[in-house]
């Protein structure tokens, strides 16, 4: 009886906490669904009372929102593709290759690892305003190529691969080129998996360079795009700022309902078990 | 032999091109920038004298004590709810974990953006739905973003329900890793659920509540967007973070040589932070 209680209790306490979690979500959606005069309503109207998508034609018809959504699909795309081989070709260089520097390298880049990306913000820009960067994809995807993170998630899973397999292929006359892609890039596959969502976190999140290295408006991504309505705005019409939020959220939310036993496992994977 | 060295190098170095050319290089800038007094294309050799600057600018010194300020509420705040949300949910069936799992990971699929626009909207001082509850409870209408202490308040509230799924997964797998025969022999021997929390569980899970306190302190030194999207930094400067202000110093004062000393002062409060964390991971990287 006491511990059938104690179950309510630890339910109710979770429930209550969720609360916070949960309801923005629904306040964020009902917002997209609101007329000014219902948002301005005190105390607030807790359900919109007629089902009406004019904020959501305002806002197309208003801000490039569907070339945002664009920019920030071609970026994050490219960055993963991208950010998954190169780390996986390094990852596994640091983990069964023997170069003189190796374990020097490998060292530089967990320290890179924890070094906060913002501290670089001001020579970034400055590196990029002379390669002629700014505005530009490649200004948005080349600084975020650079992921230690991925290096490291890869090293630590490919040390397990067990060299006699690697020494089997050999013997089979498959080249170092053949092996990687037929060999070790399978056996990768889940820490991959991982590192693609992760990265691909990473890259649709990255707000504060964007912000810095996108310039004109049609060349946003959309969190950023979405968040000037905020910042840019000396009064906010937040019936059309919940909209855009919605559409900012909503591909996020879908990518994460689809792939959350892959996210889970990403998350125990990329912290380091103890 | 050769040939593996070879092939060494050829797997790592378009990595390691990339990390030299956008992390190595531009943090070496940053140390030399600090030095100038720079704009984008002109810089003059100031020696220490954007150090001396920033130490004496109230603007800079806000934020970094409210950057600390934010270590202070956000980090405990987030460990303690994190640990004691995992805790709770021990003994429940695996499914019922991972629907609490999904709703608490729920903010950070959400993006800090859309998270800050509807926080925004919530704290609005004349309609926002923060304001009504704190009307009903008594507090009167208050506008959270008046006085600098409350201000901090929320946007470290708004802050903590964001961070806290990862440590809530972390430590949910720390607590299953911890071994059954533990508890049984507990149970044997009489002791309580609170008992075996605190003589089992915690001192089991100690490395893994290590590794969150540091992750979530370098990610409380970072913070930009809460603050960029729901204080603007105000009132009167006083929720600026160290980031904000490193922002707004290159990117709206375009002093870059001013910024570059602010960012260098993060970097060496961050490496202190990092070098305590490269300690803890240490053991298992080889």
């Amino acid at each position: 009886m006491l511990r059938r209680l104690s179950v309510v209790v630890r339910h109710a306490v979770l429930l209550a906490a969720s609360v916070f979690f949960v309801f923005p979500l629904y306040w964020m959606f009902s917002g997209s669904l609101k007329r000014p005069i219902e948002i301005w309503a005190y105390p607030p109207k807790w359900i919109p009372s007629t089902l009406q998508f004019s904020n959501y034609t305002h806002l197309f018809r208003s801000k490039p929102v569907l070339q945002w959504a664009l920019n920030s699909i071609i970026i994050s795309l490219i960055t993963v593709g991208l950010v998954v081989i190169l780390s996986a070709a390094a990852g596994y260089g640091y983990a069964k290759k023997r170069f003189p520097g190796s374990r020097l390298l490998f060292s530089l880049i967990v320290a890179t690892m924890m070094m906060p990306t913002q501290v670089t913000l001001v020579p970034l820009y400055k590196l990029c305003v002379s390669l002629g960067l700014v505005n530009t994809y490649a200004g948005v995807i080349l600084p975020t190529l650079a992921y230690p993170f991925g290096v490291f998630i890869v090293r630590q899973f490919a040390t397990t691969i067990p060299d006699e397999l690697l020494e089997a292929a050999k013997i089979d006359g498959a080249g170092e080129l053949r092996t990687f892609l037929v060999i070790v890039i399978p056996m990768l596959l889940p820490a991959l998996g991982a590192l693609a969502i992760f990265a691909f976190m990473h890259s649709w999140n990255a707000y504060l360079w964007q912000l810095v290295i996108l310039q004109s408006e049609s060349m946003l991504t959309l969190p950023v795009g979405v968040s000037t309505m905020i910042y840019e705005e000396i009064t906010i019409n937040y019936g059309m700022a919940m909209t855009g939020a919605t559409i900012a959220a909503i591909p996020l939310i879908l990518f994460f309902l689809a792939l959350q036993k892959s996210f889970i496992q990403g998350i125990t994977l990329g912290s380091i078990k103890g | 032999m050769k040939r593996d060295t070879l092939w060494g190098y050829l797997f790592v170095v378009p990595n390691l091109l990339l990390v030299l050319t956008f992390l190595i290089y531009p943090l070496l800038q940053a140390f030399r920038l600090s030095l100038f007094d720079a704009g984008l294309y002109s810089q003059t050799f100031v020696g220490l004298e954007n150090y001396r600057e920033i130490f004496r600018d109230d603007v800079f010194l806000i934020s970094l004590k409210n950057t600390f300020y934010f270590v202070i509420l956000i980090v405990p705040a987030v460990i303690v709810t994190a640990l004691t949300f995992a805790a709770l949910m021990q003994g429940f069936k695996q499914r019922t974990k991972a629907v609490y799992r999904l709703i608490f990971y729920l903010p950070v699929v959400m993006t800090p953006v859309v998270l800050s626009m509807i926080w925004r909207y919530m704290f609005n001082p004349s309609y926002g739905l923060v304001t009504y509850f704190a009307e009903l409870l008594g507090f009167g209408m208050v506008d959270f973003f008046s006085s600098q202490t409350s201000a901090l308040l929320a946007l470290s509230f708004v802050v903590v329900i964001w961070m806290l799924g990862q440590p809530i997964i972390l430590f949910l797998s720390a607590i299953d890793g911890v071994p059954p025969e533990l508890y049984e022999a507990a149970k044997i021997d009489g002791a309580n659920s609170l008992q075996a929390f605190f003589r089992i569980t915690l001192p089991m899970i100690m490395h893994a509540t290590l590794l969150i306190t540091v992750t979530s302190t370098i990610s409380v030194f970072q913070i930009f967007v809460v603050i960029h999207l729901i204080s603007g930094g105000g009132p009167y400067h006083g929720t600026e973070s160290l980031v904000y202000t490193i922002y707004n110093t290159a990117f709206v004062s375009l002093e870059f040589g001013k910024a570059s000393a602010q960012s260098v002062v993060l970097f060496g409060i961050v490496a202190v932070v990092a070098a305590i964390q490269f300690r803890l991971m240490k053991p298992s990287m080889n």
